[in-house]
């Protein structure tokens, strides 16, 4: 017991912020690039088209850790010198933008045909159209899946204590090689924490869905 | 009456028109005059609603000239805008913006193509739905009207921008029976004020009691035109008669 509230403050304290900072950030990231990659998917230019479908796909086919290595690792080698944490950031924030790119494509072709047609008879220019009609029908339609991209970006910044970010996981892993006995009561901590963090995002999405509807 | 083609308001000179090998329009010379009600019928995939679509530049044509008030489609220095405001269109379904009220919905062409101020278009916008009979539905969101409301609201739309034609592509065909009179209702009103209008519909009663011109379209040719009484009376071709015998 003693040894566990010994561990506490730090899991509580850096480790915990370690995480959210990671996670915020990487959200951040994939809010702001899945809107612009997913709107600039809208335009039709084919070569904007050809370079986002690359960079969505190349994303999405990679296994996240092994990016995060690369970032970590790789990019230190070729001259581009990076810390552990915005290693997981930049990897985290890059996975989630191609995620999150295809979130915004998905929600702007799930309009009906229908409406940007009735913009367009009326008259109205394509930004005016994705602007006025398309997109604010969108928007509504992207909040549950970005809430899902924002709790896996929460649980997948657990990776990053495996390039050494002393987060949640990293900081209970180091406590539990000092003192095997706590594994159970630091794991169900480190649980609890994730769940703290995952659980106001979900109420928020839920909240936000219902004001956009 | 058959108007020249230098008075038309709207003409189609041997419009053709291909999706992939599929030839949706072959050939089409069709010519309409202020004022005029043309009602184009025939079965479905003829072609009928391509038409109205090549008015607008919703479709590119591929070959002939379409020309409205004057503008030639296929000319590039015609803008699409000012192709656009000169020609209203009611779809099939009704395709009001959802998060919008009815009054927005019928404001935002005038506000954002004509420039108008938000008193100026509002002002216009509670005239038409005051037309259609929806004034104190003006702040109502579609889910919250009827289907034959949402037509109305849809016709009111199309006439802010004050078009100098309507096309209205089978505009009652989505909605029930008994609440397709509301929406004919307004056209035979518009029609009354002598609004260019072309319809594509499956309705014939409205061509009959309305129409000045009717056309009978079939695999992607007009089979024959003319006043509704010769062609729903008398046709002439085997194809119209088949078709007439079918939905009369």
């Amino acid at each position: 017991m003693n040894a566990y509230l010994h561990a506490l403050p730090a899991l509580l304290g850096r480790g915990l912020l370690a995480t959210v900072t990671i996670s915020v950030a990487s959200m951040l990231i994939a809010l702001v690039g899945g809107f612009g990659i997913g709107l600039l998917r809208a335009l039709r230019n084919p070569l904007v088209d050809a370079a986002a479908i690359a960079y969505v796909e190349i994303l999405r086919g990679i296994p996240l850790l092994v990016l995060m290595f690369f970032v970590c690792f790789g990019l230190p080698q070729l001259g581009i010198g990076i810390d552990a944490a915005p290693a997981a950031i930049v990897a985290l924030g890059l996975w989630g933008a191609a995620n999150g790119a295809e979130i915004v494509r998905g929600a702007l072709v799930s309009i009906p045909r229908g409406q940007s047609e009735a913009g367009v008879a009326l008259g109205l220019g394509r930004i005016a159209v994705l602007r006025s009609i398309v997109l604010p029908q969108a928007l509504r339609r992207t909040v549950a899946p970005f809430m899902s991209l924002f709790t896996a970006i929460v649980e997948s910044s657990s990776l990053a204590a495996l390039i050494g970010v002393k987060e949640i996981l990293e900081t209970v892993r180091v406590d539990i090689e000092n003192d095997a006995t706590l594994w159970t009561p630091l794991l169900l901590t480190a649980l609890a924490l994730y769940f703290a963090i995952n659980f106001p995002v979900s109420l928020a999405s839920q909240r936000l869905e219902r004001k956009l509807g | 009456m058959t108007a020249e083609p230098r008075s038309a308001m709207v003409s189609l000179d041997g419009v053709r028109k291909s999706f992939g090998s599929h030839e949706v329009l072959k050939d089409i010379n069709l010519s309409v005059a202020p004022g005029e009600v043309c009602c184009i019928i025939g079965p479905s995939g003829s072609g009928k609603s391509t038409i109205l679509r090549c008015i607008n530049r919703l479709v590119r044509i591929d070959g002939g000239e379409v020309t409205v008030d004057g503008l030639r489609v296929t000319d590039p220095t015609v803008k699409d805008v000012d192709l656009r405001r000169r020609v209203g269109m009611v779809f099939q379904q009704f395709n009001l913006f959802p998060h919008m009220s009815a009054l927005r919905n019928v404001t935002l062409a005038p506000r954002k193509v004509l420039g108008l101020s938000a008193a100026e278009a509002e002002a216009r916008a509670l005239s038409l739905l005051g037309k259609v009979g929806l004034a104190e539905k003006a702040g109502s969101y579609p889910a919250q009207l009827s289907g034959g409301q949402q037509q109305r609201v849809a016709i009111a739309r199309a006439l802010a921008l004050e078009p100098k034609v309507m096309l209205f592509d089978e505009a009652t065909s989505a909605l029930d029976p008994e609440i397709t009179g509301e929406v004919l209702a307004v056209m035979r009103e518009l029609a009354a004020e002598h609004t260019t209008m072309i319809c594509v519909t499956h309705e014939m009663g409205f061509p009959r009691e309305v129409g000045t011109h009717v056309v009978f379209m079939d695999g992607g040719s007009i089979v024959e035109e003319g006043p509704p009484r010769s062609v729903f009376e008398n046709p002439q071709a085997e194809r119209t008669k088949a078709f007439l015998s079918k939905v009369l």
